[in-house]
Formats: structure tokens, sequence, C-alpha cells
């Protein structure tokens, strides 16, 4: 898979660990309409960590921002890749109040799903000393 | 106490980038003004969640009635708050019952975090369910008191979002 450069958004992507794909975001998820670029990628990703019996880690840690649009889209995929059994890994940065909060209303929002057969979904806050 | 009065007062132009610069510009001027990086991050990302929906929702590409109405951003810094109003002409017929309903399930829920963490699950559910996501959003993030006015053919939303202690304003120097 290829990097994704959309907008100011960068997503890289990293391979170096088999049995893994990982995603690190950077710069400011601003998009008006995200799901048309990132729904496409995370699709060829979910297939991809089928095809290989990976699971998917998603770095947030270095995004300085993300809109609702592209929070939609965040969840939307992971309840995807939910669905089709791909386990998901959430690294974000808890020292930063706004990804604090974010992630927290994700992790919550997520519970019932994880309730529903399928596979795991992990949420991590990276302290700073290990970045 | 350091005086905390300020206005920001900018007309929106119709693209998109301009979400970003706005957000970006109204946090380098009030992390000026407060000491406390993530008020001004807060207040920045309630006002690109308020345009973006001008953006997404206003009347564009001279279809705002009267002719020459125009968007705008208002920013008042008051002693223990600060008010971001986002004030944008609304195209002929548009109906305003989706964002009424939204701000009375924010009002309506047992916090504002229960009603975000409800509209996330049903845009988990429905790809074309996340309208409304970013008022939910700035209402619990922000912790803001949201409200909304329909006047003729513009609309008025208004986030108030109070200043947390460690915000307070970098002291002014006596002259």
């Amino acid at each position: 898979m290829q990097n994704l450069t959309h907008e100011g958004l960068e997503i890289r992507v990293d391979m170096g660990t088999p049995g893994r794909i990982g995603f690190v975001w950077n710069g400011r998820a601003t998009s008006k309409e995200p799901g048309k670029v990132l729904t496409p990628f995370f699709d060829r990703a979910l297939t991809l960590a089928l095809e290989t019996g990976s699971w998917i880690e998603m770095h947030f840690e270095d995004l300085e921002h993300f809109n609702s649009s592209t929070i939609a889209a965040v969840i939307q995929f992971i309840n995807s890749a939910h669905s089709r059994h791909v386990d998901v890994v959430m690294h974000y940065d808890q020292t930063q109040k706004w990804q604090q909060l974010s992630f927290d209303a994700l992790r919550r929002a997520l519970r019932p799903f994880e309730a529903i057969s399928g596979s795991s979904i992990k949420f991590i806050p990276v302290p700073p000393r290990v970045r | 106490m350091a005086d905390r009065g300020f206005t920001i007062d900018l007309p929106i132009s119709e693209r998109w980038q301009v979400v970003d610069v706005l957000r970006t510009a109204v946090y380098q001027c009030l992390a000026v003004v407060f000491d406390a990086d993530s008020f001004a991050e807060m207040v920045s990302m309630v006002v690109g969640e308020l345009v973006e929906n001008a953006l997404k929702y206003g009347a564009w590409n001279g279809d705002a009635e009267p002719k020459g109405s125009e968007a705008r951003l208002k920013i008042r810094g008051l002693p223990a708050s600060v008010e971001i109003e986002v004030k944008n002409p609304l195209p002929a017929g548009a109906s305003t019952a989706l964002l009424f309903s939204m701000l009375e399930r924010i009002k309506k829920a047992p916090s504002p975090q229960e009603a975000y963490v409800e509209r996330l699950r049903e845009v988990a559910r429905d790809a074309t369910a996340s309208s409304g996501l970013g008022l939910m959003r700035i209402a619990y993030e922000a912790s803001c008191a949201l409200s909304a006015q329909v006047d003729g053919n513009n609309i008025c939303v208004k986030a108030l979002v109070d200043m947390p202690a460690d915000a307070a304003a970098i002291a002014t120097p006596s002259h």
C-alpha cells in the first residue's frame, strides 16, 4: 500500500512488521468529504489485512487536528474492521486535551459494538516518554 | 483581573480552505490572549466546526437572498467566556429542522458527552448519518452552550465557551 496524502493530511503506511499494518497520521485532517478518500483507502487496508492475517495499528499522536467529518470516517472504518474480524489498535496522545476527549468518546461509542462478535478494538493512550 | 475583552469580526468567503486558515488564525490570536494552549485550541475547534457547517449548508455562489447577504464570523472575549457566532444566509426553502433537533437532543441528553457518543454510534452504523456530529462534538469537547436563531433567510449559530480556571488571561502590563 502507498502512503496517502490529501489536502493537509498525510497517512504513512508502515508494513515493516510482519502481521501488522501501521498507519501514521500527520498534519491536519480538514477535508470537506474525507470519506471519499479515506473509505476506499481503508477498504484496501482491510482487504490486505485479511489476505495477510494482519492487524491494523493506527497512530494519531502526531496529528494536529481532525474535523468531525474525519471522525465519522474513522468510526465507520473501525466498525467495518470489527465486522470483518480485523483487529484494530488505536494509539493517541492523552497529554493533548483534544485527543484525550476525542478518543475517550470514540472508545465509549464503540463499547456496544465490542459486545457483538467480531475483532478486538483497543485504544492505547501513549505517554509522552515513549514517543 | 486582566482585561480579556476582544472582538474578531470577519466575513467568511466560500472557499473550503478558509476553514483551516480561520481555525489556525483564531488559535494563534487566542494563544496570545490566554495562557492555556488547550483553551485556544478548543475555541478554534469550535470555530472550525461552525464555519464548516456554514459552508456546507449555507447559500453560496450568489444564491443568497437578499442578494449581497454575507456570512460572518464573530468572536467576543467576555469576562468569563468566549462567544463564537457564525451567521450565514440559507438557501431558498432550506430546512433548519435537523439543526434544531440536534440542539434539542444535546439539551435533553444526560450530558453533552452522552449525546455525542450516541451520535457517534449512529454514524458508525450508517455512513449517511454524519450530519450534526460537529455540533455534538463542540457541545461535548468545548462544554459550550449552543443556540441558533433564524432571522428571515439568515441563520445565526452561537456557542458560548466558558473559560476553565487554567485559561487565565496573560496579564496586561500596567502603564
